[in-house]
Order: structure tokens, then sequence, then C-alpha cells
């Protein structure tokens, strides 16, 4: 298969898969019951008006037919005029970018964290297969798996929460900087990282098991490959074969974890957010839900599923750039 | 290393044993059924997690199932019970004490006896969500698998659609936006984490489906007359079983892990006792401020334990049917 052929193919792909997130966005979000004019009035507080409602009803767009609104919905979307949010009385687009900041901060953090210490233990247990160190790592992997990542947030919280931490109380509580951030730009961002910590730490624990059993399994497969008898029949040391031979192909199929990993971080990232007080777009999330804030919890649900979409897009890309063998085929 | 071993015909009806006595066919058929248990067992018995996380999963068994009984024997309080002091005060946000082990929470309901009927929901959640889930995947994979054409080419991308959705996002969309309105109840939880988590047991059966089809077997079925329910039924479903199975241990694990974030944000029926609704009081009632850390660690840990069990046995079993992760 040509590279040309593939990248068309998979484009298409993405790009019907997207316009099929967009309709069912679209779909489950007239499902949801009542009149946004009652929400909005019950955010205000205001007594609801009659023919204010009527006005706002038809300000919204509700009493267009059905498909008129879903291709006022369609151009909307792609022209970035996501709405206004039911409560924050400011542009949804503009919540979002501001808050998708901190959520790309502590995703893209805590991946970078999981991925080198992930793959480093993946090494270890691929090279000692079956031994201590192995049985170990599986099982403390899976330990991690097993827990509801708000729950080790809680925990880590217990331990090394400013304050109430019973271990080493270091790390500040909530928020994601203090306020007024520090004026020095160098105290700033020292002041973020410090804030990033714990919860970036959470979600770097509940990926490791998934990251360092897909590097193990990998580097297994590869290590039975006739090319690393030849190497080590050239005399190379058990450390330059990895680091040369092995290691290097075992990466490839991480370029496709990283993707399919995101999807699993962004749902736990949003109750870490709760529960560090983040004030990234879980948090947002959550409170549009007890808000029942929908032109919010729309345009997230639409943003973290393209964002997938597109990440497995390119890892698929890079999946094919980076191993002569898929095109091959 | 279950297949080879070579199975007793299927009785059709009475038959003489070696002996000369008369067996009836049930007779035959539940030997026929032991011997294939013992056999699973003694290769399932030299996977050392699954055995560690099937004992774990038999400690909540028990845990779940004597729940009724030792309420009604008043060594577990009711539940539900607002419990107040002799004056008559609610005694709620209390530490571990005596009369209430773990403490009781912000309405003055005993913690240990909530978290040890907790283990019933959370189980029946786990187990019910996953059985909607693998009946879906399988129903799903069964048919793109063995109809092929334009029907799978449908059905998988309607798979994939759902595989590329992350699952937790999805979940919460769902409880937000499907009817009824505003209301997550116990069957809309169940539904909610059932749809999604199906996707992927659709493509594994897919895929178990396109090799079993190609097999002299299923066309030696065809030659003797048996239709397409009936070779389905009769000899594909059944051997693409074992790996449903395992999957299905593996899905109980995410749907427990999917409802306690479900049950975290605060889309759970609250009325309901699970461990995620316990935590989601713990944390709204900031307990960990009020030093009340049992509060918040243990129903944590039950959850860990169970899923960890689950897991355990699910990856054992999967490790056992799975073709592709058989030692080489």
């Amino acid at each position: 298969m040509s590279m040309r052929r593939v990248v068309v193919r998979k484009s298409l792909n993405a790009f019907a898969t997207i316009v099929l997130i967009l309709i069912v966005n679209f779909v489950l979000f007239r499902l949801v019951p009542g009149n946004p004019a009652d929400i909005f009035f019950k955010g205000s507080g205001a007594n609801p008006d009659e023919s204010l409602k009527e006005q706002l009803t038809q300000l919204f767009g509700f009493n267009d037919p059905l498909e008129l609104q879903l291709s006022k919905y369609l151009v909307n979307t792609f022209t970035g005029n996501w709405g206004y949010s039911y409560f924050k009385a400011d542009l949804v687009s503009d919540i979002i970018a501001q808050k998708a900041v901190w959520t790309v901060l502590l995703v893209g953090s805590s991946t970078i964290f999981t991925l080198w210490i992930g793959m480093v233990i993946g090494v270890f247990s691929a090279w000692r297969r079956g031994k201590a160190f192995d049985l170990a790592s599986l099982g403390v992997g899976f330990f991690f798996y097993a827990m509801p990542t708000f729950w080790l947030a809680m925990m880590l919280l217990l331990f090394f929460g400013q304050g109430r931490g019973v271990l080493l109380p270091l790390f500040p509580a909530a928020g994601e900087q203090t306020y007024p951030p520090p004026s020095d730009p160098f105290a700033a961002s020292i002041d973020i990282l410090f804030h990033l910590f714990l919860p970036a730490l959470t979600l770097a624990l509940v990926q490791l098991a998934g990251i360092s059993i897909i590097m193990r399994n990998a580097l297994i497969d590869v290590l039975t490959e006739d090319y690393l008898v030849t190497a080590r029949a050239k005399g190379l040391s058990d450390r330059q074969m990895l680091k040369w031979h092995a290691i290097p192909n075992a990466r490839l199929p991480m370029v496709t974890v990283i993707a399919l990993n995101l999807g699993f971080v962004l749902g736990g990232a949003i109750t870490v957010e709760v529960v560090f007080d983040y004030d990234g777009l879980g948090l947002l999330t959550v409170e549009a839900i007890n808000n029942l804030d929908y032109p919010i919890l729309q345009a997230v649900f639409l943003l973290l599923t393209i964002s997938v979409v597109v990440a497995n897009l390119i890892s698929d890309f890079a999946y094919v750039a980076l191993d002569p063998r898929v095109r091959i085929e | 290393m279950i297949s080879p071993v070579p199975s007793p015909p299927i009785p059709k009806g009475a038959r003489p044993s070696l002996d000369g006595t008369t067996t009836s066919p049930l007779r035959m058929r539940a030997r026929m059924i032991l011997e294939r248990g013992g056999v699973f067992w003694r290769v399932f018995r030299q996977s050392r997690l699954g055995v560690i996380g099937l004992l774990i999963l038999l400690g909540f068994l028990v845990v779940a199932l004597s729940a009724p009984a030792l309420a009604a024997a008043g060594i577990l309080r009711d539940p539900f019970l607002i419990n107040e002091d002799s004056q008559g005060r609610i005694l709620n946000y209390l530490g571990p004490t005596e009369s209430f082990p773990l403490g009781t929470d912000q309405v003055g309901r005993d913690l240990l006896s909530r978290m040890w009927f907790g283990s019933q929901y959370t189980l029946l959640i786990g187990i019910i969500a996953s059985v909607i889930s693998m009946g879906l995947g399988t129903s799903v994979g069964l048919l793109a698998g063995y109809a092929g054409g334009w029907i799978d080419e449908v059905l998988m991308r309607v798979t994939d659609f759902f595989l590329v959705l992350p699952t937790l996002v999805l979940a919460l969309i769902l409880a937000v936006t499907l009817p009824p309105p505003g209301v997550v109840d116990l069957w809309k939880l169940i539904f909610v984490i059932g749809i999604s988590l199906w996707a992927s047991t659709a493509r594994l059966v897919r895929s178990q489906v396109l090799t079993i089809k190609e097999r002299q077997f299923v066309l030696r079925a065809q030659a003797i007359g048996a239709g397409h329910g009936r070779i389905i039924a009769r000899h594909i479903f059944p051997n693409a079983f074992s790996l449903v199975f395992a999957e299905a241990i593996l899905t109980i694990a995410v749907a427990i892990l999917t409802e306690s974030f479900l049950a975290f944000i605060g889309l759970a029926p609250a009325d309901t006792i699970t461990w995620g609704n316990i935590l989601q009081a713990a944390l709204a009632h900031d307990a960990l401020e009020q030093g009340l850390v049992w509060w918040v660690v243990m129903p944590g840990l039950l959850i860990v334990g169970l899923v960890y069990g689950f897991t355990l046995l699910g990856y054992a079993l999967d490790e056992l049917f799975n073709p592709r992760l058989r030692r080489r």
C-alpha cells in the first residue's frame, strides 16, 4: 500500500467518524429535557416572564424545524461559533479555550512522564521475564489499574497534600496556581509545576500498567527475532543489543498506544480535576452537569471525542511513516 | 490447552456403558461436564494470578451474600437507618467508635454496613452491565463476521465509532442526555455502562468468527443442510464462547470502575448503595478535611480489591483461551 493511499483512506474514515460524532452530539442533546430558556432563567434566579421566555426560545433557535437546526449546528460548529453558556454568560468557545490550557498541561505532562517510566519498566520486565521484577511490576501495575482514578487522587492528597498530608505535606491540595500568581515568571512557573505535581502523578500512575505491559510484550516479541541472535553472534553486549537493535523496534507500538490511551486519560482527568479543584475542562464538565449547562457539555463532548479521533489518525500516519513493513503488505 | 482434550461423545440416548449397566443420558451429560471441569481446573490451577483472583472474588461473594443474614442477626446495622443517640441527636460525621467501626456518614448512617451492603449493588451493576455489553458485542460480532459483505462493513463502522470514543466520556454524556430526563436510575446506569463497553467485544468475536467459519466442521454442517441460525448457534458460537467468557470477566472490572466514575460525578441513583456513591458523599462533605479517613480509604480499597480480583481472573482466563496470547 502506498503511503498516499493509506493517508487518504484513513483520513476519509476519520472524517466519517467525526461527522457521525457531530450528528450523535446533535441528536443526544435534542433528547435533553426542558426548554433551554427555563434553564437559563433558573440560572439567573429571575422570575420567568412568558414573553421573554418566548423571545429566548426564538433566540436559541429552538422554534426552527429540526433539519434547519441541524444544518445551523453543523455550520456553527465548523465556524467555531459554539454558542453561549447558559450560566457563565460568556462564549462557550472562550470558556473552553481558557480551561483547555490546564487540561492539556495536565494530560500532556502525565502522559510524557508515564511513557518514559512505563517504557523503562517494560524493558526491565521483558528482559527478566518471569522473574521477580517482572511479576512484581505486573502485580503492582494491575493494582494501580484497578484503582478508580479519583480515589488514587484522594489518597495522594491524604499522604502529600498541604495542610493534612500524613506523610509529606508538601504539595498544594487544590487549584492550578496561586492567586494572584507571582509576578516573577520563574516563580510563577515553579508555582504551576508545584500545583501540577499531584494531579499529574495520579494520572501517570493509573496509566503506567497499560504502557509498561505493552512495552514488555512488544519487547518479548522482538527478543525472539533472528537478528538478535545475529547481534549477539557478532559480539554485542546485552546492553548494546537492547539499545540499538531490540528497543527501537519494540518502541513502535507505543505510537498507537499513546493515542488509544488518550481517551482513557481524558476520562480520568475529569475526576482528577474535581478532586484537586484543578480549573480545566473536567471541572468545567462537572459544573456544567450540575447546572444543566448543555452548550458547554455539548462542546466539551465534541472537543474530547474529536481530539481522540484526530490523535488516532496522527498515530496511524506516524506508524506507517516509522515502520516500512506496514507499507509493503 | 482446553480444546485438544478429547471429550466424550454427546449421548443421544440411553446406552450401555462398559460394565454393561445402562446410564441415563442426563447422568452421562453431567459426568461429561464434570470431566471437562476437572480438566479445566487442572490447567487453570497452574496460573497463580488466576487462583489469587478467584480467591479474592470468592471472598467478596461471601461478603455480598452474607449481608442480609448478618443484618437479620443484628450484627450489621440497617444501612439506611439514621442513627441517633439516646437524646435523639443525630450521630453524623462520627469517626470510628466501638459501635460504628468505620464511623457514620453525613446523615448518620453506619458506614460499615453501607459498605457491606454496597458489595451487593456494586457486584450486581458490574455483572449485569457486563452481560448486556457481552450480549450486544457478541451479537454484533457474530452477525458481522458470519454475514460479511455490506452488513459487516456497516456494523464494523458503528463498532469503530464506539471503539474510538473515550469510554468514560461516552458513559458520562449518555447518562446526562438519555431519557428519562434528569434522573439516573439503577437500570439506566447499568444500560449506559453496558452500551459504552461492547465495542471491543464485537471486534474480538468477529475476528474469531472469521477464522472459525472457514473450518471444515462448518462446511460439513452446511453440507448436511444446517441453516445459518443453527450453524451460528451450535457450531460457531460455542467455539468463540470461552474467549467471550474471559472478556466478560474483564469487562465486569471495567464496568465497576465506570460505575464508580459515574457515581463520583453524581450520575448514579442516590438510593442505591455503591462504593462509588459512598466516596462521592465523602468528597462532597469534605471527609478528608474532617479527618474521617476511613470513609475515604475503605470504599476505595474495596473497589480496588474487587476490580483486582476480576482483572486477575480475567487475565488468567484470557491467557488460557486466547490463542494469540499462548506462550510460544
